[in-house]
């Protein structure tokens, strides 16, 4: 009985230990296919000298909306039906979780193949050198398809990592009902936007006349903030893009003003004060916001959500004298360098974005397009889509610079918890930017 | 009646032992082991540009300066003492309550127990709906009472008391079948002795009860402190740490400059120091409790 036993616990160790060793081994080379590829107008990928072996390419998104997600589902499945010896796996994960799940695979050396990231991601890994040099799969002409605004988040050291994939911008959603019930008259254009003061005004009538508990509400992220910030002719960083700006006075003074609107009452400091990042989406959604700073991803969830008012988009406000004003990025299709068919992955991408399927995809799905000659036919709410366009025009490119620095991942953190202690009053506005200005120097002395 | 671990197996046959848990002992050196002695290493590197280089101490001496560091340590043991007094105090009395056949007290006990079943990002979503400042319930049927609105978890002052009471709602459960697993050891005669002989209730709780459930004492107290310096899932759900840095506790700490700030090397020192401070206090608590005596020793 003693030598069963015995026998039967070998067999268990040596069982476990074949599986430690299968499990952590390196992946296998995979076989290549050897092919020239033809380019028709469905870039199909096409092999010459014998039926090309199946590639499959992993592909990692985060979705905006689910309309954007039955759209990947629905081109995915149409492109693999156009390129039989294509499998493409798609891995949807939150944007929330994202970076938590693919910064540690990339790491591991275990990236996927094909990346949608955030614009202000990509230059990290590209720094890390994990990220392919597209320029070699590029035609002439490829570039000027896109908004400069846009491509210049695809480069690192002037060679491009990825391709445009949308464009998301900041405006200022509000309640219809509670603003025409106050009886406030909304600017027809974003040259015509608000000052500061205006939409401070405007605010506190649609709080007291309007029946809002609160006028105003921001969208807890740094994209918002920094939308604030940049109206104000403030920035994260001077033109050098090492140097802080944030505790200029410009800067100061927008943080500032905000945090005004937040202590006086007007805007809810409970959503400062939050760990809930969509704490000011939820009050907007029951009706209790007149206007609400925050992105135009949300416009499918506001469609499905929001019943019991009607809701709308008008540009946001700026500091007298100054330059309208909003942040704008996006995702990025971006290939990792340690793929196999960087190739094929390009071709995936170029048909993905290109004008026809770009249209589909972002009518369907309520987003922006970084294309120039960009013209979706928004399925929901065009009037809306239609102002966040405005809006996004008004880009100027420094912003977009300065959230694609390489070390921008590492300032949101102490950026979010100083904007957190000045809107919330505990800190005043010049020592929160202080504070930020310090983590800046650090972290690009690192 | 003595309750002391045994210092050597008396009768075993030792090598047949170390064989039938070598398979466990395998799978533990190389998922626990081998990434605790990586982490080790990891906290002397820094990651730059894709790469770990060795600093030797510089994140050990970066932790000292680092007032962020030293808030989560103490945060950390706010929340770790806020928890474990009232997690013992209420599950046994709970447990002393439903320790009894018949009536509600089954009822009862599935009852308390069903948070446990709830995973903690579950109930963390579903606390901070309820606990929204603004929209939540809980504010609604505060108001509905003529009472102010409380900021929740959204409050430097209320966070992490608010933090402990979800906490608490979620765990008495399970420390109230640890409880009553022990308390159904302990004979009834020794009550009835001590009746008899005139002992009131707290007489009979004082010396009876609380000595012969030293184990399940002991057990909840150091899975409690474990619990406790582990919390994450929460402040992920819930408050980020904020706000301010009212609920930044060292595992959070860890997370962010690991995974949000690509800190990996830092993040790893604050683990090993996080360690360290868990082993002390547990071997402390271990001493406390006598749990290294031998029986000839206990006598």
């Amino acid at each position: 009985m003693r030598g069963i036993i015995k026998i039967a616990v070998l067999v268990v160790i040596i069982s476990m230990v074949m599986f430690i060793v299968v499990a952590c081994a390196p992946k296998a080379p995979e076989a290549t296919t050897t092919e020239e590829a033809t380019t028709t107008e469905e870039a199909a990928v096409t092999t010459e000298e014998k039926p090309a072996e199946v590639v499959t390419l992993r592909l990692m998104m985060f979705p905006d909306n689910p309309p954007d997600e039955e759209m990947y589902k629905k081109m995915i499945d149409e492109y693999m039906a156009a390129n039989p010896n294509i499998k493409i796996q798609m891995e949807n994960v939150p944007w929330n979780t994202f970076q938590e799940k693919l910064k540690p695979q990339v790491i591991a050396g275990n990236p996927p193949d094909i990346a949608r990231i955030s614009s202000q991601w990509g230059t990290e890994y590209a720094e890390m050198g994990e990220l392919a040099d597209l320029s070699e799969f590029i035609d002439t002409g490829f570039v000027d398809q896109f908004q400069e605004g846009r491509w210049v988040t695809c480069l690192y050291q002037d060679k491009p990592f990825g391709v445009p994939e949308t464009s998301i911008a900041i405006a200022m959603w509000y309640n219809k009902n509670l603003v025409d019930k106050a009886g406030v008259t909304l600017p027809k254009s974003v040259d015509d936007a608000w000052t500061w003061e205006e939409f401070y005004e405007a605010a506190k009538t649609v709080q007291s006349k309007g029946g809002a508990e609160y006028g105003f509400a921001i969208y807890k992220s740094f994209f918002p903030y920094l939308a604030w910030i940049y109206s104000g002719d403030g920035a994260l960083l001077k033109d050098d893009l090492k140097t802080p700006a944030i505790n200029d006075p410009n800067s100061v003074d927008a943080i500032k003003f905000l945090t005004d609107m937040h202590v006086s009452g007007v805007a809810p400091v409970s959503v400062a004060a939050s760990g809930d990042a969509d704490a000011a989406q939820k009050i907007f959604q029951a009706g209790k916001v007149g206007f609400y700073m925050s992105g135009v991803w949300l416009l499918a969830t506001f469609n499905d959500a929001i019943k019991d008012f009607e809701f709308a988009a008008t540009y946001l406000p700026h500091k007298e004298g100054e330059d309208p004003a909003t942040n704008a990025s996006g995702e990025n299709l971006i290939v990792f360098e340690k793929s196999k068919y960087k190739k094929e992955a390009f071709e995936f991408i170029k048909w993905f974005t290109n004008k026809e399927n770009s249209d589909k995809h972002l009518g369907a799905a309520s987003l922006l397009s970084p294309r120039v000659d960009t013209n979706p036919a928004y399925e929901v709410r065009p009037d809306v889509l239609k102002v966040f366009a405005e809006q996004a025009a008004v880009l100027k490119i420094h912003w977009a610079l300065e959230t694609h620095v390489p070390a921008f991942p590492k300032l949101i953190a102490p950026l979010m918890d100083n904007m957190t202690l000045a809107l919330t009053g505990k800190l005043n506005a010049q020592s929160a930017a202080d504070n930020i200005a310090d983590e800046v120097n650090t972290v690009m002395s690192e | 009646m003595n309750f002391v671990i045994a210092k050597k197996p008396a009768n075993w046959k030792t090598k047949n032992a170390y064989i039938m848990i070598s398979p466990g002992m395998l799978l533990l050196f190389v998922f626990l082991v081998v990434p605790c002695i990586y982490a080790l290493y990891i906290s002397f590197t820094e990651f730059k540009s894709g790469a770990f280089v060795f600093v030797g101490l510089n994140n050990f001496k970066i932790l000292l300066k680092n007032k962020i560091f030293w808030v989560s340590l103490l945060n950390t043991f706010y929340y770790t003492i806020g928890v474990i007094i009232p997690s013992i105090v209420i599950s046994l009395f709970i447990a002393m309550g439903l320790n009894r056949k018949g009536g509600y007290a089954a009822t009862l006990r599935t009852i308390y127990f069903l948070p446990v079943a709830i995973s903690e990002a579950i109930a963390a979503v579903i606390w901070q709906s309820v606990l929204n400042p603004d929209v939540g319930i809980a504010n609604y049927i505060l108001q509905l009472l003529h009472f102010p609105k409380i900021g929740w978890y959204a409050d430097f002052n209320w966070a992490m008391p608010t933090l402990i009471m979800v906490s608490l709602w979620k765990n008495v459960g399970y420390y109230m079948i640890i409880f009553l697993a022990g308390l159904q050891t302990i004979p009834q005669e020794y009550y009835e002795a001590a009746s008899i002989d005139g002992a009131n209730w707290w007489q009979s709780f004082r010396n009876i009860t609380i000595p012969l459930l030293r184990p399940s004492l002991f057990f909840v107290y150091i899975t409690s402190i474990i619990f406790s310096f582990r919390i994450f899932t929460w402040i992920y759900v819930m408050t980020q740490g904020g706000p301010g840095y009212s609920t930044m506790v060292t595992v959070y700490y860890i997370y962010r400059e690991g995974f949000q700030r690509s800190h990996f090397g830092l993040a790893s020192a604050i683990s090993t120091i996080l360690l360290l401070i868990l082993l002390v206090l547990i071997i402390f608590q271990m001493r406390q409790f006598r749990l290294f005596k031998t029986e000839e020793e206990f006598r």
